[in-house]
């Protein structure tokens, strides 16, 4: 490879080298409290022991189904 | 050769190694703690009690896809039988089967509105069906074809744009209207195996046989992070529901939780007595739970906070090769290569 090029590949590499350098990362501790921040806001149905079981009415698999034959 | 040349050459390897030396020191002073380590102090939860609540069956050959639609209650999934069936998760029915011109199918999505579906696998092209059409009948909107590798994964951003990964290592941005190709995602050193597009749809991240995952901006098409950690091909990528971070499912037997502003890998989900691949990831509504299919057949069903393994989900006779949950995080659905698809709740 002529050198030019092996120069370009190796100045464009280090330009992403730089942008890697700049990007802006908040700490580990900060980024799981925001993890578990959201995962203990959002209601999630599958979580009983947080948000409790889910009524039967809200259940759409529970609800009789229209039409012939259905598997349960 | 010049000598001016080789000494420039050896001036930006030095700025390299300097700037690769900069890059360590400020991630490590970031490492302050642990995702794991700081979900102690949460109740760790017990085994969930998760059951099969519906089997779709009618498929005669292994599943490889299906996405849910927006509406919470239908789905497509796609089967080397050679269609594509649009199902009806409450009452089982099968809405639409829609024969396909190639059954080596390994993708399929469903479009947020509902008015189409897509699929493509080894025929390397993206086909779109119109579910709405005038005359009622189901028919081929466009063929998108560009990529010359398998197409492994495809989703909708909307009815006029889809975006696609390959096993020619590149991702796709499409119009639909013209059935052109409007962007080239580049950047991955292997076959690009899945995608997951961001909830504010800014962002999407892929997962490929290089063993990275990358994060791109759909507008610029520029790599934008690239996390590494995993030993092998990754199979699965899917975004956590607030956009901030995603999880990987990989043939190194491990999932991992990589997060976007932190630019790391916060957490991985594995087992002594897991040698797998996995296959497919996705969250529950609120992230707190992560589900994976494995090639031994099972579904495992992790905290994604405290990293523990909640319950294993076991219901299919072959692997599990695709699953995801409703978008009112009422149900998940699992698809395997027994031709089968189990709705749990």
């Amino acid at each position: 490879m002529p050198n030019e090029m092996r120069l370009q590949r190796q100045l464009e590499h280090n330009k992403r080298l730089r942008e890697q350098y700049e990007l802006e990362r908040i700490p580990v501790s900060q980024a799981s409290t925001l993890l578990i921040k959201y995962c203990m806001s959002n209601r999630d149905v599958f979580v009983t022991q947080v948000w409790g079981e889910m009524d039967k009415s809200e259940d759409p698999f529970m609800a009789q189904p229209k039409g012939c034959c259905t598997l349960m | 050769m010049s000598y001016d040349m080789s000494e420039r050459i050896a001036i930006a390897r030095k700025e390299a190694e300097y700037l690769k030396d900069k890059i360590r020191e400020k991630k490590s002073a970031l490492n302050d703690s642990s995702l794991k380590s700081m979900s102690q102090e949460l109740e760790p939860l017990t085994r969930i009690g998760m059951r099969i609540r519906r089997v779709l069956k009618g498929h005669l050959a292994k599943i490889y896809a299906l996405h849910w639609a927006t509406d919470k209650r239908h789905l497509v999934s796609a089967s080397q039988d050679g269609k594509l069936i649009v199902w009806d998760a409450y009452t089982t029915n099968k809405v639409y089967a829609i024969p396909l011109r190639s059954s080596w199918v390994m993708a399929c999505a469903y479009a947020p509105t509902g008015n189409f579906v897509a699929c493509g696998g080894l025929d390397n092209m993206c086909s779109i069906y119109n579910l709405r059409t005038r005359e009622g009948s189901v028919k081929v909107a466009r063929e998108l074809s560009a990529h010359s590798g398998y197409l492994s994964c495809c989703r909708f951003l909307n009815d006029r744009q889809i975006l696609t990964s390959s096993g020619d290592m590149t991702c796709m941005l499409w119009d639909l209207d013209a059935g052109v190709k409007l962007m080239e995602f580049n950047d991955h050193t292997g076959d690009v195996m899945s995608l997951s597009i961001s909830p504010d749809q800014r962002l999407f991240v892929s997962g490929a046989c290089d063993a990275t995952s990358k994060v791109w901006d759909i507008r610029t098409a520029k790599c934008v992070q690239t996390f590494t950690g995993h030993e092998s091909d990754i199979n699965a990528v899917q975004f956590f529901p607030s956009g901030d971070a995603f999880a990987t499912g990989s043939d190194d037997a491990s999932c991992r939780l990589f997060d976007l502003r932190a630019d790391r890998e916060m957490n991985i989900y594995t087992h002594d007595n897991i040698l797998c691949g996995i296959t497919s990831v996705a969250f529950s509504i609120s992230g707190r739970l992560l589900f994976s299919g494995y090639d031994d057949f099972n579904c495992n069903v992790w905290d994604t906070l405290r990293g523990e393994r909640v319950g294993v989900l076991m219901g299919h006779d072959n692997r599990v090769s695709c699953l995801g949950v409703s978008s009112d995080g009422m149900a998940m659905c699992t698809g395997s290569w027994d031709t089968t698809l189990k709705v749990w709740s």
